[in-house]
This record gives C-alpha cells, sequence and structure tokens, in this order.
C-alpha cells in the first residue's frame, strides 16, 4: 500500500498532463498527416498534402507575416517600456507602493474587458485616443496603425506581470558589487549599465522569451480587438489556425499549421537554452 | 541631484498615467448615454451622468448568469487545481519512487507546450465525452497546475523532515499532515496561487469560447463581447459590465500586492 502510495498522489496530475496536453499534442501532429472528418477521426492517410495545402495558400502566409511584423514591434517596444519602467520604480521610497500598485494592475483585469476597452479607446473619428493626442489616425482603417493598436493592448496584456518580476527581480540583486562600484566613484548610470543590467539579465532575458513566445502565440486579443481587420491585415498565424478548425472544419489542415507553430515555439526554445548557456551572467 | 528625482517622479507619474488610463476611461465610459459615444472629438466626462447603464446591466437576460457561471466555474477550477497540486508536489517532495523524476518531467514539460494549439484536440475529447455546453468542460484543460506543482515542491523540500518524521510517529495520516501541517505553512504561496487560478480560470476567452454554445452556459468574459447593445452603437452597459467584472479584481491585486511580489521573488512564473 505505501509503495503505491506516491503514485496514487501523483495521479490525478499525471492523467490530466496525459489527456489533456499530450493526447492532444501528438493527437495534433498525427492528424496533419490525414485527411480528417468532421468527428475527428481519420479517412485517409494525407502523406504532406495538409502541408503542401497550408504552404501554398496565401492566407497562411500573410497570417504568419502579420504574426513577425507584430513580434518585430511588440518585443522590442515591450521590453524597453518595461525596463524603462523599473528603472524609475525600483528604489525603495516612501509611497513607492503606489507605484507599484498601478504598474500592476494590468494583470488584474481580463483579456477581453480590456480587449474591448481599447476597441472603443481607439476608434477613428470619436475615438478618445485620437483626440487626446490631437491626431487623426485610422487605427481601424489602416492597415500599419491597426497593427500598432494591437502591439499596444500587447504590452498593455503583458506589463503587469513582467513589471513584478523584473522589480522584484532588481530589488533582489546582490548589493555588492553595487556598494563596490559606489565607493570606487562610478555614478547612478554606469552602475546600473554596467553592474546591475549584467546581474539582471538572467531574468531579463526570461521575460524577452516569453515575450517572444506571446508574440508567436497571440491570437484571442486580435479576435476581440479587430477580428483580423482590416482586411486580415492583423489575422495572425495562431488566429488562422482557428479558423481553419473551427469556421471551416478542416482539422487537417488546422492540424498542419499547429505543427508548424509548435515546431517555431521549439525552434525559439532551443535557441533561448543556447543563448542562455552561452552569454547570460548568473548569480550563485 | 533634484532636478534628477524631479524628472524620475514626473516620468513615472506619466507612465503610471497612461497605464491607469484605459481604467479610467471604462469607468467615466460607464456613465456614458449612447449619445456620449458618438460625439467628435470624442467625450471623456460623460455630459449627464447615467447610471441607468448599470441598473441595465443588472437586469440584462443573461449577464447575472455569466457572472454566476465565472465564479462558479472559477471557484471549482482553483479547488481542483490546489487539490492536485497538493497530492502531487507532496508525492514529489516527500517519496522517492520509481520514475519520480520522469513523471516529474511529464508533468513541467507540459509548460512547454503552447495550450492555444490543442484547442482543436481538446476540443474533440470534451465532445467525446459528452461535455460540450457543462461546467466540466470548461474547467476541464485549467486543472493541470504544473508550475504550481514546480514551487511547492521546491518549498515543501525545504521543510525539515524531522518535522513530519516526528509527526508521523505520533500516528499522524499523510492527508492530515498536508492539512494540518504543510497547508497552513504554505498559506502565502497558496493565497497567490489561488487569487492566479481563479483570475486564470474567470479572465479564460477562447476555450470556454469554443465548448459553450447556449447563452445560459457562457462565461462573463465571452459574455460581455455578446451583449447585442454595441450594435446599436450604444456602449455604456458593456462598459457598466466591465467595471462590474474588473473591481473585485482590482481590489484583490490590491489587497495581495505584498504576497505576490513575495511569490515572484521566489521565482514563482506565474504562468
Amino acid at each position: 500500500m505505501s509503495k503505491a502510495k506516491p503514485y496514487l498522489y501523483i495521479l490525478p496530475a499525471m492523467v490530466l498532463a496525459l489527456v489533456f496536453v499530450y493526447a492532444p499534442f501528438f493527437g495534433s501532429v498525427l492528424s496533419s498527416f490525414f485527411n480528417v472528418r468532421f468527428d475527428g477521426s481519420f479517412s485517409s492517410y494525407a502523406g504532406l498534402d495538409n502541408y503542401r495545402r497550408a504552404l501554398s495558400s496565401d492566407i497562411f502566409w500573410q497570417s504568419l507575416g502579420n504574426t513577425f511584423r507584430f513580434m518585430v514591434i511588440f518585443v522590442p517596444l515591450n521590453i524597453i517600456v518595461i525596463m524603462a519602467t523599473v528603472l524609475l520604480t525600483w528604489r525603495r521610497t516612501k509611497g513607492d507602493g503606489v507605484f507599484q500598485t498601478i504598474f500592476m494592475l494590468p494583470m488584474a483585469i481580463g483579456m477581453s474587458s480590456i480587449a474591448l476597452i481599447f476597441k472603443y479607446m481607439f476608434r477613428p473619428s470619436v475615438g478618445i485616443v485620437n483626440r487626446i493626442l490631437g491626431i487623426d489616425i485610422q487605427w481601424t482603417n489602416d492597415a500599419t496603425a491597426a497593427m500598432f493598436s494591437v502591439v499596444f493592448l500587447g504590452v498593455f496584456l503583458d506589463f503587469g506581470l513582467d513589471y513584478l518580476l523584473l522589480l522584484a527581480a532588481m530589488r533582489n540583486l546582490d548589493r555588492g558589487p553595487q556598494e563596490a562600484a559606489m565607493i570606487d566613484g562610478a555614478d547612478e548610470w554606469r552602475i546600473t549599465t554596467h553592474i546591475r543590467l549584467p546581474m539582471l539579465s538572467p531574468t531579463l532575458f526570461f521575460v524577452l522569451f516569453i515575450s517572444i513566445k506571446d508574440a508567436l502565440l497571440i491570437c484571442a486579443p486580435v479576435m476581440v480587438m479587430t477580428e483580423g481587420g482590416p482586411f486580415r491585415s492583423t489575422q495572425t498565424i495562431v488566429y488562422q489556425y482557428y479558423i481553419e478548425a473551427f469556421k471551416n472544419f478542416n482539422y487537417g489542415s488546422a492540424a498542419a499549421i499547429s505543427t508548424i507553430v509548435f515546431i517555431l515555439a521549439f525552434v525559439i526554445t532551443m535557441a533561448a537554452m543556447k543563448v542562455d548557456r552561452g552569454r547570460i551572467h548568473y548569480e550563485n | 541631484m533634484r532636478t534628477r528625482s524631479a524628472f524620475r517622479i514626473m516620468a513615472t507619474a506619466a507612465l503610471a498615467i497612461i497605464i491607469l488610463f484605459p481604467f479610467l476611461y471604462a469607468l467615466l465610459a460607464s456613465f456614458f448615454a449612447a449619445s456620449d459615444f458618438a460625439t467628435s472629438p470624442a467625450r471623456f466626462i460623460p455630459e449627464v451622468w447615467k447610471t441607468s447603464n448599470y441598473s441595465r446591466i443588472a437586469a440584462n437576460r443573461y449577464f447575472p448568469t455569466y457572472v454566476v457561471n465565472s465564479v462558479l466555474t472559477g471557484l471549482m477550477s482553483t479547488t481542483i487545481r490546489m487539490v492536485v497540486a497538493f497530492l502531487a508536489s507532496y508525492a514529489f517532495s516527500h517519496f522517492r519512487f520509481k520514475g519520480d523524476s520522469a513523471c516529474l518531467a511529464f508533468i513541467i514539460l507540459t509548460l512547454f507546450i503552447p495550450s492555444d494549439l490543442l484547442l482543436s484536440g481538446n476540443y474533440m475529447t470534451i465532445q467525446k465525452l459528452g461535455l460540450l455546453d457543462t461546467y466540466a468542460g470548461i474547467i476541464s484543460t485549467s486543472l493541470l497546475p504544473a508550475s504550481q506543482i514546480l514551487m511547492l515542491r521546491q518549498y515543501f523540500r525545504s521543510i525539515p523532515g524531522s518535522i513530519r518524521d516526528s509527526a508521523m510517529m505520533d500516528g499522524c495520516s499523510d492527508e492530515r499532515y498536508i492539512l494540518s501541517i504543510l497547508l497552513p505553512i504554505s498559506r502565502a504561496l497558496v493565497s497567490t496561487f489561488l487569487l492566479q487560478g481563479f483570475v486564470g480560470m474567470f479572465n479564460s476567452y477562447l476555450w470556454p469560447l469554443l465548448v459553450t454554445n447556449s447563452p445560459s452556459m457562457r462565461t462573463v468574459q465571452i459574455g460581455i463581447t455578446m451583449l447585442g447593445y454595441a450594435e446599436s452603437l450604444d456602449y455604456g452597459p458593456v462598459f457598466a459590465a466591465i467595471v462590474v467584472v474588473t473591481v473585485p479584481f482590482v481590489v484583490a491585486f490590491i489587497l495581495m500586492r505584498r504576497r505576490i511580489m513575495a511569490a515572484l521573488s521566489r521565482g514563482y512564473m506565474f504562468m
């Protein structure tokens, strides 16, 4: 009995991992090589047909292009905004809890709630954003502007957690090297760029990696805010997967797209781990 | 030195205003009349403070049901996650058994598989099990707390084994040890997990959207995108609904700030 005990305790977690992660994962990779019926059963072996169909479709490449366009704007902007906020607020001062609370709040709001708010704020002629900035950008009609509006939403969504992660890391840095540099007469800016940031790099790198992954996988915020428009200009690759699976009921083709995205996510993870081993300054 | 700190305060305040702005706008817009949304240039302060948006949302045919669904699925998911996490992390920290590290890896590796790409596979599973349009279907994919298992395992391992040994000597069972010792001493972590689990389920969007069809089973984050007022360009009730479902979480996060920070300092990933 006591030998079986630990297995009994881990059983629920193991079953959940098997049923809701590994089974659909391998099932999806497998179905990418088959023609799949409406109910999910396989009708015939398709070889690479699903991949051929996906890769020869303009919509696939457009969605993938949109995803990378989102990524190259989102990732740097996200890191810059968060790092700036952390550098401005990491010192413990009187009342710093107020700012901390404010900067944490994006975590407290539901994705679809904030996506709806952004959708209304970024309306072209009657939206509050245009009025406050005194501009007249056609956020919903112009492809580039629409992409930027989605990027702003993405930054807002990730802001709270990324901020707290980096803030906690910044505050927990070893004081020793910083104090030594201060005694040697280094100014604040040099201590930040030469000591704090290198020491912070494991966490910074983690946040960077999560941002890249989030960018590759973004879908639901786009669905609520722009529905992929205008003219599919904000439709991302995971959104395209969703449409193939649940609008077109083309499971085989959806499986091919998801397998391609799995591979991209895997490559990003591997690359991240490789850089991680090589360049990053570690504590302890 | 003084100019630098003045700059710092002003820059921080500017960032804070940007972050607060969407919240503030939603709050003010929840008092807008339909005409306030259509004026150009856009309005920020309502012309007349209209509280009827709130009474309309309270009287809405489905909105209260959406809220109840979200609260119930949130509570169910959070409770089950906690039980699963405690059982597994207890086993992984207090027992050595054949295949333990392989089993742990099996659970941890799930963190590297993007869940949004599993939607179609999971949908078919839930369909086959006949769980479409049920609470069980809605919570099913949220029940595996992989990163919490990792965190709790690490935490439990830091507790001296002598405590458990003497408890066992006195005839304490494993279940009792978990409930009367582990749970109370890890309550700071647990409260963060509970908040995160509840928020995660309450605010999830894609999966509940897929597995529910009837309006009476929709959760609130889906429901607010389908309230039907937007067609008539009358967004007031939508904003009132957003305010109603957001305020409790804003309060909870403010009250829990220190604990969340402490959990993050331990390396908790909040994924």
